[in-house]
């Protein structure tokens, strides 16, 4: 079950949704819109990448261009997560509109993980971004059976993250 | 809770789901596969700033169809008025289309309850690729809500064809 525009805000003021900072005009009908944060990562295009030194932009006010031919790390303004519901990540439509993809493939969230979100921003027509723009939607979903909280490698990382298993891997 | 074929089509004989026009031959165990209507917009820019208007470029698919190129995200959009004040809609491609390499959204498949439309497909082609009217491109699932439902009355309500973004109208960067 998904999570209404006034379960998501009861669940909240519960304390049992986390969304921070917090502000309910943000809600839709089923989700809650939030915002990409002031950092980005050009991933490099190398086979060898992970062990190249990663460097984070700061995205300017006048905006940043990302090219079409290009993987980008972002994240969310605001901490989210949930011991009791099951987060999901994806774009706004005004965003999907636009052809740029803020997570491939992967919109679900682990129940117990709170923090920043890295976002995987891919572009089909260059397109500029900008701080703390309303880029994505996150909703909420009642799992069921018993449940353990995730404890894993990104779980304690509030900037964009790469990936770390092909890291601790090499 | 997802709702079964046969579950979304006595919802939508008890009129708690629209799907306009309807064919019961459409309904999968899971899911209805929806079909692309017959027009689609490209934007003049290549360059997209959603500061902006983005004017755009519309036309008709004719029976032979049009040919995607992967450089370019164009609107498309189902034959069907969809929607529902009682269920979640949620989008995706049929694995048919999926295995061309064909997108039907980029990254947002969730349909606001209470949003009723020709819903605009977001279309992205990995590799260059022809798709045709009518052809039967997508499907949607149903899910329960839980909570008091609020409906949407959103920019793009009503939506007949391709609507470009409208995030200029309300662009909250800095």
């Amino acid at each position: 079950m998904i999570l209404s525009k006034n379960e998501i805000d009861r669940q909240v003021r519960a304390g049992r949704i986390r969304i921070a900072p917090y502000d309910a005009s943000r809600l839709n009908p089923v989700s809650y819109n939030y915002r990409l944060g002031t950092e980005l990562i050009e991933v490099p295009c190398d086979e060898e990448w992970y062990k190249e030194e990663l460097v984070t932009a700061i995205i300017p006010k006048d905006g940043y261009l990302l090219r079409a031919d290009q993987l980008y790390l972002a994240n969310t303004e605001e901490e989210i997560g949930s011991d009791h519901y099951v987060v999901s990540l994806t774009g706004r439509s005004s965003i999907g509109r636009l052809g740029l993809f803020v997570q491939i493939s992967a919109d679900l969230g682990n129940l117990g993980a709170s923090h920043r979100w890295t976002l995987e921003l891919h572009c089909i027509q260059p397109i500029k971004v900008y701080p703390r723009m309303t880029i994505g939607q996150v909703s909420f979903w009642r799992p069921a059976g018993k449940s353990y909280h995730y404890s894993g490698v990104y779980s304690a990382h509030s900037s964009p993250t790469p990936n770390l298993h092909s890291r601790l891997e090499s | 809770m997802i709702l079964t074929g046969p579950e979304i089509e006595r919802q939508r004989a008890l009129g708690r789901i629209q799907i306009d026009p309807f064919a019961v031959d459409q309904i999968n165990p899971n899911s209805y596969n929806f079909r692309l209507g017959n027009t689609i917009s490209t934007y003049v820019n290549d360059v997209l700033d959603p500061r902006v208007r983005q004017d755009v470029v519309t036309e008709e698919i004719s029976s032979a169809g049009i040919l995607l190129s992967p450089k370019k995200i164009y609107l498309g959009h189902t034959l069907e008025v969809m929607g529902s004040d009682f269920f979640v809609p949620i989008i995706r491609g049929r694995s048919s289309t999926a295995r061309m390499g064909l997108f039907v959204h980029v990254t947002a498949d969730l349909i606001d309850i209470g949003s009723h439309n020709q819903w605009t497909l977001q279309l992205h082609a990995v590799q260059p690729l022809r798709i045709f009217p009518g052809m039967l491109i997508g499907q949607v699932t149903f899910w329960c809500v839980e909570g008091e439902i609020t409906l949407y009355k959103g920019k793009y309500q009503g939506s007949l064809g391709p609507r470009p973004s409208e995030i200029y109208k309300e662009f909250t960067g800095e």
